[in-house]
């Protein structure tokens, strides 16, 4: 960082980089220079290939004024040197800079707003995306793994908490699951989409045991407490859990079963249920033989449903043994509503009520995003580029390279595409795109840092 | 004088043949990209240096349109002639 190279560091790096002797490199510098000096001495121009060009100018006459004494002199005219560097070598160097590009202004810009803007020329694009962090960005399915720790803490401290709480996450799951959806729509991105779901199952099904586990500490401590109202608060929802489950999974089999053409999905949505059923019924299991000595005739009436609901489990299972086969990315949906609303301590209708409505929220959305993509078009001129139409199209210049990549066939050089050109504006879906995401605009950058290396050789 | 004369003047200068001294300036223009990237100066004596220079952004009106454009902050490779070199072109 700013070191001065000098002659022998300079041999040195090249006969280094190159494999010649040191001797060689030295002599061959010399010569190279001295030549380069005689030949623009001569009066010619010098061109190099990888580095540049050495050119001699002609400097006119002019007058000027003797910074001592304030007399007027006239500076002669004389020849000097100019450089210009190779492009390829240019655009190295201009490299940290080389996602930025010549913005027009529009009138509304005053003069006054350029100079307050002056002097942050660089950390004026930081702070917005600062800022953007700072917003809190939509639920993604990460963060309903961060919002199901919180609860479990809750949970730890009072029951009562997470009754409160479990609603909301319900809300934040069928809205995260929609992106799923959308996703899933995804051709181009299904397979990091089919990881990320099955990791979303890991994340859920391990904070179901850690809540079931959370739930079981707290008995404990009731226990040791001996207060009777908080161990039977428990077990009611505990009991809840197994009347809501069959009617919640039941609930989906209707709907599965009137929409054969939707049978992956959903199928996978019921095996999923099934799995986290079938977890919630051992960890059921494990707190019923912990309450045993407590209160038999409500643990009897638990065991029972259990084993009705676990005949009917298998019946179905055996009944349509294609439907469990397809294990698939929609399912993290079915499982987070399942284990969400099972901890409610809401009635059971309210329960059924939203799952049915996310899997014909569903249904709504997966015919809807096929069609949204009718084709928009827009065209280059000589004041509206790709990062204009970016502007205006999803709100942000930084996601041009997603219009670019549905063009690329008939661009070239994203600096050098003709006026006149009429490009495709992709639909924000296709590509995923979400302007608000400051990791997503991240993702744009670096995208278009790859666009412009493609032209680099 | 374009690239291929100059390497062949170079070769008779240095007894060598042309891929060696192409091969050569090759190197060279890596070894400043290297160091100009990293802000570096490179100085040659008696011919002058090649400097990496920062430059604002700044607002230019473009002649035709009138309208005002934003260009970006840059980092531009400079080249410094010598005293030396500079007596010489006169």
């Amino acid at each position: 960082m700013n070191q001065k190279i000098t002659f022998p560091e300079l041999v040195n790096a090249i006969s280094e980089s190159t494999g010649y002797s040191k001797h060689l490199s030295e002599e061959f510098l010399k010569e190279f220079f001295s030549l380069i000096a005689n030949t623009l001495a001569s009066g010619e121009n010098v061109k190099i290939k990888k580095l540049g060009t050495f050119k001699v100018v002609e400097v006119d006459a002019r007058k000027s004024v003797k910074v001592g004494t304030g007399e007027e002199i006239e500076i002669p005219g004389h020849k000097k040197v100019s450089f210009t560097p190779d492009k390829e070598l240019a655009e190295a160097i201009n490299l940290p800079f080389a996602a930025f590009e010549t913005i027009e202004l529009k009138d509304s810009v005053t003069d006054e707003m350029l100079e307050s803007t002056d002097d942050q020329p660089l950390t004026d694009d930081i702070s917005t995306e600062v800022k953007k962090e700072v917003a809190p960005p939509l639920p993604l399915t990460e963060w309903d793994a961060e919002d199901d720790a919180d609860d479990i803490d809750e949970t730890k401290d009072d029951i009562a908490p997470e009754s409160s709480e479990t609603p909301d996450e319900g809300d934040d799951i069928t809205q995260s699951d929609l992106d799923n959806i959308a996703d899933y729509n995804d051709i181009e991105e299904d397979d990091s989409i089919i990881i990320a779901a099955s990791e979303n199952i890991d994340i859920e099904t391990t904070s179901d045991d850690n809540e079931t586990n959370a739930t079981t500490e707290s008995i404990d401590s009731v226990d040791s407490e001996s207060a009777e109202e908080r161990p039977s608060k428990t077990v009611e929802i505990s009991e809840q859990r197994i009347i809501e489950t069959p009617i919640s999974e039941a609930s989906i089999n209707q709907e599965s079963t009137s929409e054969e053409s939707d049978s992956q999905a959903i199928a996978a949505e019921r095996e999923s249920s099934k799995n986290s059923l079938q977890s919630d019924i051992d960890s059921n299991e494990e707190t019923t033989t912990r309450r045993k000595g407590f209160l038999p005739g409500f643990i009897w009436g638990i065991v029972a449903s259990l084993a009705v609901f676990a005949i009917a489990a298998t019946a179905i299972y055996f009944v349509n043994p294609q439907l469990f086969n397809i294990d698939s990315e929609a399912s993290t949906q079915s499982t987070q509503i399942v284990s969400a609303d099972n901890l409610a301590t809401d009635s059971a209708t309210t329960i059924t009520d939203t799952a049915q409505g996310s899997t014909s929220e569903e249904k709504v959305i997966m015919p809807d995003t096929k069609p949204s993509d009718e084709v928009v078009y827009d065209t280059i001129s000589l004041t509206r580029f790709l990062t204009t139409m970016a502007r205006e199209h999803y709100g942000n210049y930084h996601l041009w390279p997603y219009i670019y990549e549905e063009n690329s066939k008939i661009l070239g050089h994203p600096d050098r595409i003709r006026p006149g050109t009429r490009v495709v504006i992709p639909s924000m879906e296709k590509y995923n795109i979400n302007p608000d995401d400051p990791e997503c605009i991240k993702q744009a950058k670096r995208k278009g840092v790859e666009i412009y290396n493609r032209y680099k050789k | 004088m374009d690239n291929k004369t100059l390497i062949e003047a170079l070769s008779k200068r240095l007894n060598r043949n042309k891929t060696e001294v192409s091969n050569m300036i090759d190197g060279l223009s890596t070894v400043i990209k290297d160091h100009c990237a990293d802000m570096d100066t490179v100085a040659i004596p008696g011919f002058g240096s090649f400097e990496a220079k920062k430059r604002l952004e700044r607002i230019t009106v473009h002649p035709q349109t009138g309208k005002r454009l934003l260009v970006p902050p840059k980092i531009t490779l400079s080249f410094k002639p010598s005293a030396l070199l500079k007596q010489k072109i006169k």
